[in-house]
């Protein structure tokens, strides 16, 4: 009997097709599980699991009372996942109208494949009662934290504003976010092909991120951007700023800009109004500058307050130019020059002074670098190096022009003349406060340097005490205490790179009291209509932050200036409207 | 004449095959018990095992009759099971699209499986009968039609999955009867004819779209597309070791439909791996090969032409089984023999099996 009834071909054949399938069945497994098995581990992860990022609590910011600047609160967000919602048509109907939201955009976004879509961010809690009602299939809330700045307007600018996935983005919102943000929680869900959570894993708590104290105290902020506002409104100026600062430490008492902005809805105004242009915006100083001039010069001992300047009738030629004061003075004595704010005397002190020298003092008074006061955006100003510096330069920077400033620069160099000459670099943070309670970091302040001799500096008080007394600033006097400061009045350059005829930055910057000085305020108005001079804008602004704030910090009256406020005050009442404008600064 | 005797039982049993049998039937109940893990899966688990022990009970049946007594009732047990075949679409209810389960006693068993083992039977006989002489080309159509009736009358229930199943016994009955190649390629391009006449008509509408998702599978990857692509990123993710057993994160996790049926090979091969699946893969081989050893060694053509149409038919659905799972053919619904949840092709596999063991048994001549 025939043992195998088949050919080797018929059955060889057959073998050999079963081995080709085999084999082309084993190929495409090496190829997905071993050379493609890293891709297709990605997709499943892809599938099946999604990350969620739990939103750590804000930090909340205090000023320095433990007054809340900014907090946060909890709130609703709304979301949904398509691949639940019914119909996407009925759902992005009712919801557009409860939720004021596009409904095309809506229909859109619950028609794409997926799990997550937002339908809208931080919702009312009427408006999440209403939508539970309608009960919508794979519509779904989440709770998120949402930032809140309870006194509006207040301090806008220094605490800046965080965007809707709560990082921030302006002010110290940003300058210090990974400090109070915290650290995000991370979740993660497993979810099945039906697009259900199984099982959900966290993976990190989030924490809640530190609280800060600022230096802002809440009193004097609303004072500085109540005065502000008015002064910027009555003279019709474009800006303002108002610096206050402990002379004692340099922490920063209020900073107010106009215009302002609600940081609660920040998105509604217009982005110049964000602007924190008491540290981002440089200006030429104009005769504020002639204080550090002069004490430069008191300090190096080329001249003494006594000393006699011929201030040439009212001009005075550097190089090609021609510099004039407001008036005509004849022979001025140094104290003299800075309460009447001579140009022509302060270039012909200025002429004494080493090119170098002068530029080292200005330097170790903060011009030219930034303060580090811990806000975003700040300008370094500009003050160059005497290598750079033209015949005209020294000349036009003893009189504040080829200089520009940041009012806190200005504010801290003032600061240094109010406390005996020691420069300290203004701050804004005071404490950072763990979620514990624990203190993790007080800004102690920097040590500061000594900028002048304290006999300068009491030299320079007494004299710029004067400017208030008799000279320019007589505005920016309060009664019952005695104030020293200097005005400022500054042509602007306007875009043809001239010096405009029409607008001006008036200025006062001074401290109160004279004796033991407890704030120094800078007030600065950015094109002023009508009258522009500093002394007539900037100083009653001083004057009407500095009344109420002295009395808030219950600052005891100076006896001098008691008694001076008993008896009719002379040179006060001397100041009539035309004297105020002889005596205006016009610093050109 | 062929009558065993005891001593030689055991000794002559092909332990080879019985092993890698075994192996590939406990690989795929520990699949179904892993994808039904926690959930129903108590419940599939023991159905299949009380289906394997039919099963096994079938093959010893099958095997300890000798098949020339099978051989001689062939043709009746042909026509009833024809008849059985042809009753169905009318005793059935319709489960998703086709009628081609019948329930008795609580039980379901699908004809159209059993119906392979009893095709295989006639055909082997049918060709061992007349292979002497040479087939005529009206033996050659006889031939044929034993294997196309029940074909078309699956197609009508309609089954085109199982329908399919049938070809590779076809291809390996026709290709063994000793048929001359021109006379083949005749066939073959007129089948292909009618195929493509009849085709789109006999296809129904999700089986179209099957076939087009298959030739471009971004055309619908959320619709009938969506298993052949998470089957392939199931096998994929295994990766070289596997996730372990129950841990599979497609299959358990739902995201593979139909896991524990016709896409078992997908949970083995995500939890399992390429390890896993290559040695199952390789446990298929060797039963198969098997097989074709058994035929080669059989005693008469009859045994030859039995095992051989085994083999093609066993180790064609073995291959287009995981063709679809790894995305190489489109999704047919086609179970996976011996692995799959599901009581009538495992029973039907395991007694073509049986068949097989015993034309192992009987090689020697008395």
């Amino acid at each position: 009997m025939k043992r195998c009834p088949l050919s080797r071909y018929r059955l060889g054949v057959v073998v050999l097709g079963l081995i080709a399938l085999h084999a082309a069945v084993l190929w495409r497994l090496v190829d997905l599980q071993i050379l493609r098995a890293d891709e297709m581990q990605q997709i499943v992860q892809r599938q099946h699991e999604r990350v969620l990022e739990l939103d750590p609590i804000r930090g909340d910011i205090y000023d320095r009372n433990g007054k809340e600047l900014a907090l946060s609160r909890d709130v609703y967000s709304i979301y949904a996942n398509p691949s639940q919602v019914k119909s996407a048509n009925r759902t992005a109907r009712q919801l557009a109208r409860l939720l004021q939201v596009n409904e095309a955009k809506l229909r859109k976004r619950l028609k794409k494949d997926g799990y997550f879509v937002w339908i809208k961010r931080k919702i009312s809690e009427s408006e999440k009662t209403e939508i539970e009602k309608l009960q919508l299939p794979g519509v779904k809330f989440i709770e998120e934290s949402q930032r809140a700045y309870p006194n509006g307007e207040l301090a806008s600018h220094v605490l800046g504003y965080v965007g809707i996935d709560n990082a921030g983005l302006a002010g110290i919102e940003y300058s210090h976010d990974n400090v109070i943000r915290g650290e995000p929680g991370l979740v993660r869900t497993y979810q099945n092909g039906y697009g259900e959570g199984i099982r959900t894993r966290t993976e990190k708590r989030p924490t809640g991120g530190a609280a800060l104290v600022l230096t802002i105290d809440r009193v004097l902020q609303h004072l500085a951007e109540r005065e502000l506002v008015a002064a910027v409104k009555k003279s019709h100026a474009k800006s303002g700023s108002v610096v206050i600062l402990n002379p004692a430490n340099g922490a920063v008492l209020a900073m107010a800009n106009v215009p302002t902005y609600d940081p609660n809805r920040f998105q509604r105004y217009s982005q110049s109004s964000w602007r924190n242009r008491a540290v981002a915006d440089a200006f030429e100083p104009g005769s504020t500058f002639k204080m550090f001039v002069a004490a430069t010069a008191l300090e190096e001992r080329v001249a003494r307050p006594t000393d006699l300047i011929d201030c040439q009738n009212g001009a005075v030629r550097v190089g090609r130019r021609k510099v004039r004061d407001h008036k005509p003075f004849g022979e001025l004595t140094f104290s003299q020059v800075l309460e009447l704010s001579s140009n022509v005397g302060i270039i012909k002190i200025s002429s004494r002074l080493d090119a170098p020298r002068l530029f080292e003092s200005l330097a170790a008074f903060g011009f030219g670098a930034r303060t580090g006061v811990g806000l975003p955006g700040e300008n370094s100003g500009i003050l160059r190096s005497p290598a750079a510096w033209s015949a005209l330069s020294q000349a036009m920077i003893s009189m504040g022009q080829e200089v520009s400033v940041t009012p806190l620069q200005l504010a801290a160099a003032t600061a240094t003349l109010a406390n005996g000459g020691v420069y300290h670099h203004p701050y804004i943070v005071q404490r950072v406060i763990g979620r514990d309670g624990r203190v993790l970091r007080v800004a102690k302040g920097s040590p500061g340097r000594r900028v002048i001799s304290p006999a300068t500096a009491e030299t320079l008080q007494r004299i710029l005490s004067g400017v208030v007394l008799r000279g320019t600033g007589r505005l920016a006097s309060v009664p019952g205490y005695t104030v020293a400061g200097k005005t400022g009045t500054a042509q602007k350059i306007d875009s043809t790179g001239r010096y405009s005829p029409d607008d001006f930055v008036a200025s006062f910057v001074g401290w109160v009291p004279l004796e033991s000085p407890a704030l120094t305020i800078l007030v600065v108005i950015d094109s002023p209509r009508g009258n522009y001079h500093g002394g007539a804008i900037a100083a009653p602004v001083f004057s009407r932050i500095a009344q109420p704030a002295l009395q808030y910090l219950r600052v005891q009256p100076s006896l001098l200036a008691r008694r001076a406020a008993s008896a009719p005050p002379i040179v006060a009442e001397a100041s009539t409207a035309s004297e105020r404008a002889r005596f205006a600064d016009r610093s050109r | 004449m062929y009558s065993l005797s005891r001593a030689k039982v055991l000794p002559h049993l092909d332990w080879w095959l019985v092993g890698a049998l075994l192996a590939v039937v406990l690989s795929g109940l520990m699949m179904v018990y892993s994808t039904g893990y926690g959930s129903t899966g108590d419940d599939l688990f023991r159905r299949q095992c009380v289906w394997l022990l039919v099963g096994l009970g079938m093959a010893l049946l099958l095997a300890s009759v000798d098949y020339h007594t099978w051989s001689e009732f062939a043709p009746v047990i042909y026509l009833v099971s024809l008849a059985v075949l042809a009753l169905t679409p009318f005793l059935a209810r319709e489960i998703s699209g086709a009628r081609s389960w019948l329930e008795i006693g609580g039980l379901r068993i699908q004809p159209s499986e059993a119906v392979k083992l009893t095709t295989l039977l006639m055909a082997a006989t049918y060709l061992a009968r007349h292979r002497g002489q040479g087939l005529r080309l009206t033996q050659h159509a006889v031939l044929m039609m034993i294997v196309l009736a029940p074909v078309g009358l699956i197609v009508v229930q309609p089954d085109l999955g199982t329908a399919v199943t049938y070809l590779p016994l076809l291809a390996v009955m026709v290709w063994l009867s000793g048929i001359r190649l021109r006379t083949l390629l005749i066939l073959v391009l007129l089948g292909v004819a009618v195929l493509l006449l009849v085709g789109n008509n006999l296809l129904l509408e999700h089986q179209r779209e099957r076939l087009l998702t298959f030739l471009d599978p971004s055309r619908d990857p959320q619709g009938s597309g969506y298993q052949a692509m998470q089957s392939r990123i199931a096998v994929g993710s295994g990766g070289l070791w596997g996730k372990g057993l129950f841990s599979g994160t497609q299959s358990q996790l739902k995201f593979l439909p139909e896991q524990h049926t016709d896409f078992v090979f997908a949970v083995l091969a995500e939890e399992r791996g390429f390890a896993g699946a290559f040695v199952v893969l390789a446990l298929y081989f060797m039963i198969i090969s098997r097989l074709i050893h058994a035929a080669r060694k059989a005693r008469d053509s009859l045994g030859t032409y039995l095992c051989m149409g085994a083999a093609g038919m066993l180790g064609a659905q073995v291959c287009a089984n995981i063709g679809v799972v790894i995305g190489l053919l489109p999704t047919a619904g086609i179970p996976l023999p011996l692995m799959s949840y599901g009581g009538s092709s495992l029973v039907s596999t395991l007694g073509t099996l049986g068949l097989v063991v015993n034309v192992h048994w009987r090689r020697f001549v008395n």
